[in-house]
């Protein structure tokens, strides 16, 4: 396990650890606006080690609580994504001809409009936006890219002896797909899916600060930012507290990929 | 050549259309229609807003509605802006020219960073530098590029003043300047967006091209050329640099999408008035045409861009018959 | 008369996960003017290892081991500065590669990778530079040199990019060619003209040659001398046509015996038993003891130098010491 590995493991380990514990690590409740009178956009101190918001929530607690939620929202986005992604990349890959053909002329659409723009456009449609719907229109925007990556396992894969023989010898479609072309596109799914974890907390980062994510006064990473953007001079503290959240992470998350990326499928590191 | 170009066109329309046909749909499952806004106001008939349906087929079944779509399309005509209240070509053509301008600077930063980083990376692998260098590159990467934005202004802008904080040009003397000084206000505005565009983008380029760097340096006319007894920086610049700038093109043309996604974050962090500004605008107040119509322009901007880049390879790699 | 290239203890090292792999491991040898030396053996004897050496173009995790030398026109190469190192690379010592395919830039002309050698040398005006690579291109046989000097590698067959390496080997009048396993790449009727175009082109322009190779047909058509390697140790040289009269090393013995003959009656070909072993873990004392129909005790326990086998031969083997062990 290389030096890059351990650290990356190390430190997502520690996020997620922070993710799950939140609420018992957090020194005040998140969303709790504890002092209006004099409370509001307190620079860092004993009391408030991240320093307080314009509506005189601990900062600390926000922070916390929005690993919660960042982490969350990304992890499940993702799995749907790789999900839906390996299940595109399988048929297009196995199938071939005008099926493939057209699965990748959506993809190549879908990857065609800026993320962000695809997800302002569908979330749109929502008056109010919710957490689930976060999730699952993260998780159905994020797709594109696995299934050409999947599909571009399964066709190299293909090709090779192995398969035929396993063809000739009689193994049914499904049978062969499950033991013999999965694995083998296992390795880059999974570095994928890693890095994909750091890049959705960065787009829904994006959104929440565009206010269009996370619905207040839940804590994000990317509201918080949102938050402190009117106070930027005054309260820097409070922009600060989230991005360097979100930096620490996303960094963790790609150091983890990384290190899978040497360990896991080292010809393409 | 030209049959690939032409293959390339196809493909580029193709997408387009799938493009079109989702923009479509979205609008379609928008509430209400192009002309909700009418109905609200009083002194419209109702009687008169039917008619208008029926004469803009907004009564017909969805394939009809769907071709006529199309034809609008072609014709330039994107729609109305329900609150802008003019048609969405021409508030999206005003604000194209903003955004092309700051992604073409962000490009411009991007590579000559990203590059020249990459390069120097692989030049000086598993040094200290590689390593500092890998730090403040995966740093970067993982920074969310509109609080990359906030910390330039606050540190830039407000506190040591050097550069604006917000809009394209200055309001109040813009108008009075010469045209060198005009230029020279744009510019200054231009600095911190395109920078923090720059930056982020520099950051994934520099990962490629030091990766694409270090897989050409093991090649063997590397090897060949060490041994001629050609100067070191010879063998880096026209012998190793030269392949290992086709991949990371390609790869910047894939990477036009994020650049586009992060313009939407810069403009709304310095006020620039371009189109992802205009589209998160658009958002917030559910003006559905502006937002799928500024989608479907940023999309056929990428494939555009995309053509651009894959063309600049194949004439730049002899092995495919540039001819 | 003092060789033109003196090798003394070459040693090359590279880390690996297995081990520190030994690859040349004091191997010595001298190449005087004129002279072309074959190093003959299979691969994963060293013989690449060594010849890029000779150049300094081994790679981390390889090294040069301290202690080697490498005397070249009177000059220690393992200490030269970067510059006059660069000098001799290309000038001094040239060498053409094994694969043509790889081993030419596929982004630049032909023309362009000859005239950047002789522009990295000597200063001459780019018209000189072109008109000697025209010259060089038809020196190697190439048709339609002045076009082809505008082609790209792709364009060109594996024969043809093989003649441009030498021409490009060429261009600056070395006085030595290393050419490592130049046509093992090649179609067969291709090799023979190869070779045909080194020995001649080593002649017209006096140099001395290295020629490594694992074919001993190969080498016994061009060389003067040849040095046989195995397990990164240099086990036998002698004049070509002492080798192949009278071979000393049982190994040498084993390759020619190996190599079928059309020149007599069908024997059956004889391989030596085994194989080479790797360089992480070369056996103890004679390190082809494990593979030889020989070995007794003393070859188990002793690993033999290169011992005197007669006017210009070496051999390093107990049986050059003691003669009588060596039954039919």
């Amino acid at each position: 396990m290389s030096r890059r590995l351990r650290l990356g493991t190390a430190l997502v380990g520690a996020l997620v650890v922070v993710a799950i514990f939140a609420p018992a690590l957090a020194p005040y409740d998140p969303i709790a606006q504890l002092d209006l009178m004099d409370g509001r956009n307190l620079p860092p101190s004993g009391a408030h080690p991240l320093g307080t918001d314009l509506y005189s929530r601990d900062l600390l607690s926000r922070v916390l609580h929005g690993a919660r939620v960042s982490l969350t929202i990304a992890t499940i986005a993702v799995v749907l994504s790789i999900t839906l992604g390996t299940v595109v990349g399988l048929t297009a890959g196995l199938t071939g001809g005008w099926v493939d053909a057209a699965l990748m002329r959506a993809v190549d659409a879908g990857l065609a409009i800026p993320r962000i723009f695809l997800l302002l456009a569908v979330l749109a449609l929502w008056e109010g936006i919710s957490v689930l719907a976060l999730v699952l229109v993260l998780g159905l925007t994020g797709w594109f890219g696995t299934s050409r990556l999947v599909r571009a396992e399964v066709q190299s894969v293909r090709g090779r002896d192995f398969i035929a023989a396993a063809c000739a010898a009689g193994v049914g479609p499904l049978r062969l797909v499950l033991r013999h072309v999965l694995p083998n596109t296992a390795a880059p799914i999974i570095v994928s899916a890693t890095l994909g974890v750091g890049y959705v907390i960065l787009v829904e980062a994006g959104l929440s600060y565009l206010g269009m994510g996370v619905p207040p006064p839940l804590p994000s990473w990317g509201n918080i930012i949102r938050d402190g953007h009117p106070f930027l001079v005054l309260a820097p503290w409070i922009s600060a507290a989230g991005g360097g959240a979100v930096v620490l992470t996303v960094m963790a998350f790609t150091v983890l990929g990384d290190g899978l990326q040497e360990w896991l499928d080292p010809r393409r590191a | 050549m030209t049959r690939w170009l032409a293959a390339r066109l196809l493909q580029g329309l193709v997408i387009v259309l799938l493009v079109v046909t989702l923009t479509f749909v979205l609008l379609q499952a928008a509430p209400g229609d192009p002309l909700t806004a009418l109905v609200d106001q009083p002194q419209v008939h109702p009687e008169v807003v039917e008619q208008l349906r029926r004469n803009f087929g907004l009564d017909q079944p969805i394939h009809v509605q769907y071709v006529r779509y199309l034809a609008r399309l072609a014709q330039g005509d994107l729609g109305v802006s329900f609150l802008q209240n003019r048609p969405v070509a021409d508030a999206i053509g005003a604000v194209i020219p903003n955004t092309l301008l700051l992604a073409g600077a962000a490009l411009l930063i991007d590579f000559a960073l990203g590059i020249g980083i990459g390069v120097l990376q692989a030049v000086r692998r598993r040094t200290w530098i590689d390593r500092a260098l890998s730090f403040v590159t995966v740093g970067l990467y993982a920074t969310p590029v509109f609080w990359l934005g906030l910390m330039l202004i606050y540190l830039f802008g407000e506190q040591l003043g050097w550069f604006p904080v917000g809009g394209a040009v200055d309001p109040a003397s813009h108008a009075a300047l010469a045209p060198i000084g005009r230029l020279g206000d744009r510019l200054h505005h231009l600095a911190l967006p395109a920078l923090t565009l720059g930056l982020v983008g520099a950051s994934a380029t520099a990962r490629y091209q030091r990766a694409a760097m270090l897989e050409v340096i093991g090649q063997e006319f590397v090897r060949t050329a060490r041994a001629k007894g050609l100067r070191t920086r010879l063998v880096l610049l026209r012998h190793a640099l030269r392949n290992a700038l086709l991949p990371v093109i390609t790869l910047a043309g894939l990477a036009f999408p994020m650049l586009l996604s992060g313009a939407v974050l810069v403009e709304t962090v310095f006020a620039w008035p371009g189109l992802g500004r205009l589209a998160a605008d658009a958002v917030l107040r559910r003006d559905y045409p502006l937002v799928t119509g500024a989608a479907l322009l940023a999309a056929t901007m990428v494939v555009v861009g995309n053509m651009l880049a894959d063309l600049a390879v194949r004439a730049a790699d002899p092995r495919t018959g540039a001819a | 008369m003092s060789a033109l290239l003196q090798v003394r203890h070459l040693t090359t090292t590279f880390d690996t996960a297995a081990g520190v792999a030994r690859a040349v491991d004091d191997v010595s040898f001298d190449l005087h003017e004129r002279e072309t030396l074959a190093l003959v053996g299979e691969s994963g004897c060293g013989k690449s290892v060594t010849a890029l050496s000779l150049l300094r173009l081994v790679e981390p995790p390889g090294q040069i081991v301290h202690g080697s030398s490498i005397r070249f026109g009177g000059r220690e190469l393992l200490t030269l500065p970067p510059e006059d190192l660069r000098q001799v690379r290309g000038a001094g010592i040239a060498i053409v590669f094994q694969e043509p395919g790889t081993s030419l830039n596929p982004v630049l002309t032909v023309g362009l990778q000859i005239t950047e050698t002789i522009h990295a040398h000597e200063r001459v005006p780019k018209r000189e530079a072109r008109e000697r690579a025209v010259e060089l291109l038809r020196l190697v046989g190439i048709a339609d040199a002045p076009q082809r000097m505008r082609s790209y590698p792709h364009e060109l067959s594996g024969g043809m990019r093989q003649r441009v390496m030498i021409a490009i080997a060429l261009s600056c009048r070395p006085k030595v060619l290393i050419a490592d396993e130049p046509t093992t790449a090649l179609d067969v009727t291709v090799q023979a003209q190869i070779l045909e175009l080194l020995a001649e082109l080593r002649d017209r322009f006096a140099m001395a040659m290295l020629l490594i190779t694992h074919n001993l047909g190969i080498a016994a058509g061009i060389a003067d001398r040849i040095a046989v390697m195995y397990a990164g140790r240099i086990v036998e040289t002698a004049p070509t046509g002492a080798l192949f009269r009278e071979p000393l090393h049982p190994y040498t013995a084993g390759l020619l015996r190996a190599a079928p003959r059309l020149d007599g009656p069908a024997r059956p070909v004889a391989a030596s038993p085994g194989s080479v072993p790797p360089a992480t873990a070369w056996p103890p004392a004679c390190r082809f003891h494990p593979r030889c129909p020989y070995a007794w005790d003393r070859c188990r326990t002793d690993e033999p130098s290169l011992l005197d086998g007669g006017p210009a031969r070496e051999a390093r083997c107990w049986l050059v010491a003691e003669p009588l062990r060596r039954k039919a």
